[in-house]
């Protein structure tokens, strides 16, 4: 039980929605995409998003998203100009001096792991700032760039010590994105340090290092090449078992060190559960050759929503309206550089 | 009594009132004391979201943008629709959708949707080949000069200048004779394998590897107004056209507008790898016949040619791009070809012949 005195009421967050309804949303997006030639896109988004938001209940009300196509269309147009002007600055400069100009590509380039992360950051500040929860705004602070650099900085670390860093990356990340998370007036926390995951990690990565140097020496042993084969088979097995049970423990121990004010959250899935939960998902999708994405959906979030306890209160009345709503240019860009969310 | 719960959309606290429709306004009272908190214009409000079966309504009021009132009970719609009639039903605001069974919507939707898709699905690819077939001749030549581009980008093409003026002549005399447009371009590429295509606009591609496995000039004449025939019923023209309106179909579905752009090429590909219908096959043929009868050319080469080809098909087996795994070849084609065939004149004299035939040979 959570340390706030809350008996009986664990289950304060639900999901309500239906595969089959989801379905339907998607077959009418899928056929007035056909006929705008893929242009509704934009709408058929912000409906699908519509859906999933107003099933979330928590403490008996539901989420509200107020995002629009016709915004995300706008955002997406503004990019495009805006990636025009840059091609377009780019000719000039090319047609003034040819070395200057690769050499700025190529800036560009290197630094593209920065772009990526500051487009997702200002998604995830669009979809925020038009997510509303008893009318009140969410928001997302801090600088997208800030978070741009982040990305690729400790993006950078992680390859330079072959992978070792991934869990400081990971909690750098979470708390920069959580820690500038509101609730109308209320922010958000994150306590996660990755030196906690670090054993955990180095667990799924002795196994995968142990698994390679056994391969190698199956490979080199002289045995009969099925048998081998079937060996290493049952090592790269163990190995992605391994990196999915770490993938559960750093989930759970994101969503354990999050806070909303006196809100604490815990994810109360076993291992098990969370395999089975991924092991169907991914049958149903491929038996139905994708059909059954809408339920997939839905029963993922159910899943979610009843394992996630929430213990302790928020003060409701002393929460204020005072997130600003951003615009939908980062989500254009993100949809144009091909890195767009649901 | 109708209750809602209100948030005045400055701070999250919630506040539990009775609703009730009092004029054009309505006004939320507070339970208990039955003291009016607020009223708002029937007329100004709007539902925040759409409603689906067992989800309550949320309406927003446009004078208070952040403001929000819940209310479980659907049939306040209703009261608020006698005021209001267009509550929930303009075609770009939220919709009620709370008024029909899941299960009811699902048939009727999804049974027109499934409906539409099917006969898009089947349509797109039809109206693709009837768009294609009625394109400026402009861009058709344009278009099947960068498939052959394509095509034979690895492999190029056979040059020399005596050979061309061969083939040129026998292309002449084959479309002067029946009366089309000479407008041919007919190319040998260096590829070792039996083949032959034609693409959009007139451009007609021979292997190397036909020129040199043919036994006689009459049967590479034969291929080639095989070739021109299918050019002059624009099968390759209506084939791209429909393949084209698959891959927008299918490129739409996924939701992947990208992919239609890298089409061009593989529209080459298609070309090259795909085969017409039965029918079509032995319309081709037929014409073949006639452009060659026409010219006088002897066109006993035909079915030569088909039955050589299928005899050494037996020796060596199934190959990758063999022209008979693009041009069946089944015994109703030869039983037309011997039906339709006349004696009649070489194709082209020896000295032609040969020129042709070592059109590629610095290449050996």
């Amino acid at each position: 039980m959570d340390g706030h005195g809350n008996p009986g009421r664990t289950q304060r967050l639900a999901y309500l929605g239906s595969g089959m309804e989801l379905f339907l949303i998607f077959l009418v997006n899928t056929l007035l995409k056909i006929v705008t030639l893929g242009i509704y896109h934009f709408w058929a988004k912000a409906r699908v998003r519509r859906y999933l938001w107003t099933h979330t209940e928590f403490d008996g009300e539901r989420l509200e998203y107020t995002g629009t196509g016709g915004e995300l269309f706008f955002g997406f147009l503004r990019a495009l100009a805006i990636m025009i002007v840059v091609m377009l600055a780019l000719f000039v400069l090319w047609q003034l001096s040819e070395i200057l100009a690769i050499l700025v590509v190529m800036l560009a380039y290197l630094m593209s792991p920065a772009f990526v992360g500051a487009l997702l950051y200002l998604a995830q500040r669009y979809r925020f700032s038009r997510t509303r929860f008893r009318g009140i705004r969410f928001g997302l602070q801090g600088k997208a760039i800030e978070f741009g650099f982040k990305f690729f900085g400790y993006g950078l670390l992680v390859g330079l010590t072959l992978g070792i860093y991934k869990p400081h990356m990971s909690m750098q990340l979470s708390s920069y994105t959580l820690n500038n998370t509101w609730f109308g007036s209320q922010q958000a926390g994150f306590t996660g340090q990755g030196g906690d995951l670090m054993g955990r990690f180095m667990l799924a990565y002795g196994i995968t290092v142990a698994g390679i140097i056994a391969s190698v020496m199956l490979i080199f042993s002289g045995l009969e090449p099925v048998l081998w084969g079937a060996m290493i088979g049952a090592v790269v097995i163990a190995v992605m078992l391994a990196w999915y049970w770490y993938s559960v423990e750093e989930m759970r121990y994101t969503v354990s060190h999050t806070s909303l004010g006196d809100m604490r959250f815990a994810l109360q899935a076993s291992h098990g559960q969370m395999f089975v939960l991924s092991a169907t998902n991914l049958l149903l999708l491929v038996v139905t050759l994708g059909l059954a994405y809408a339920w997939v959906t839905v029963r993922t979030m159910r899943f979610m929503a009843s394992h996630m306890q929430v213990g302790g209160e928020l003060d409701y009345a002393a929460i204020l309206q005072t997130q600003e709503q951003s615009d939908a240019l980062g989500e254009g860009m993100a949809e144009l550089a091909d890195i767009g969310a649901l | 009594m109708i209750l809602g719960l209100w948030y005045d959309g400055e701070s999250a606290a919630r506040t539990e009132v009775e609703v009730r429709v009092v004029g054009r306004q309505l006004a939320l009272l507070e339970i208990g004391t039955g003291y009016t908190l607020h009223h708002l214009p029937i007329e100004q409000l709007r539902l925040a979201e759409d409603v689906y079966p067992g989800q309550p309504l949320r309406l927003c009021s446009l004078m208070q943008p952040d403001a929000r009132l819940v209310v479980a009970d659907h049939s306040f719609l209703v009261a608020l629709r006698k005021v209001y009639p267009a509550l929930g039903r303009g075609r770009f605001s939220r919709s009620y959708l709370g008024g029909m069974s899941l299960r009811r919507r699902f048939v009727l939707v999804g049974g027109f949707v499934l409906a539409c898709l099917v006969g898009l699905i089947a349509s797109v690819p039809y109206l693709g080949e009837e768009a294609a077939a009625a394109m400026p001749a402009e861009w058709e030549r344009t278009a099947g000069e960068k498939i052959v581009a394509y095509i034979t980008r690895d492999m190029g093409v056979c040059d020399d200048p005596q050979g061309t003026e061969a083939l040129d002549r026998l292309v002449t005399r084959l479309a002067v004779r029946s009366g089309h447009d000479n407008d041919f371009v007919v190319q040998v590429m260096d590829a070792a394998m039996v083949n032959a295509f034609a693409a959009p606009g007139g451009q007609i591609m021979l292997t190397r590897g036909l020129l040199h496995d043919a036994s006689s000039a009459e049967e590479v004449a034969a291929v080639l107004a095989h070739e021109m025939a299918h050019s002059v019923l624009q099968h390759p023209t209506r084939a791209m056209g429909r393949a084209l309106g698959y891959r927008l179909v299918f490129a739409t579905l996924l939701g992947d507008a990208s992919s239609v752009a890298g089409m061009a090429g593989q529209a080459g590909e298609t070309l090259l790898n795909r085969s017409y219908s039965r029918e079509a096959e032995l319309e081709a043929d037929r014409i073949a016949l006639q452009i060659l009868n026409n010219a006088g050319i002897d066109s006993q080469g035909l079915a030569a040619f088909f039955e050589r080809r299928q005899k050494s098909r037996l020796f060596s087996g199934p190959r990758g791009s063999d022209i008979l795994s693009t041009h069946p070849s089944f015994p109703a084609r030869i039983t037309q070809a011997r039906a339709y065939e006349q004696e009649g004149l070489p194709a082209m004299h020896d000295g032609d012949w040969m020129a042709l035939q070592a059109m590629c040979h610095e290449k050996y």
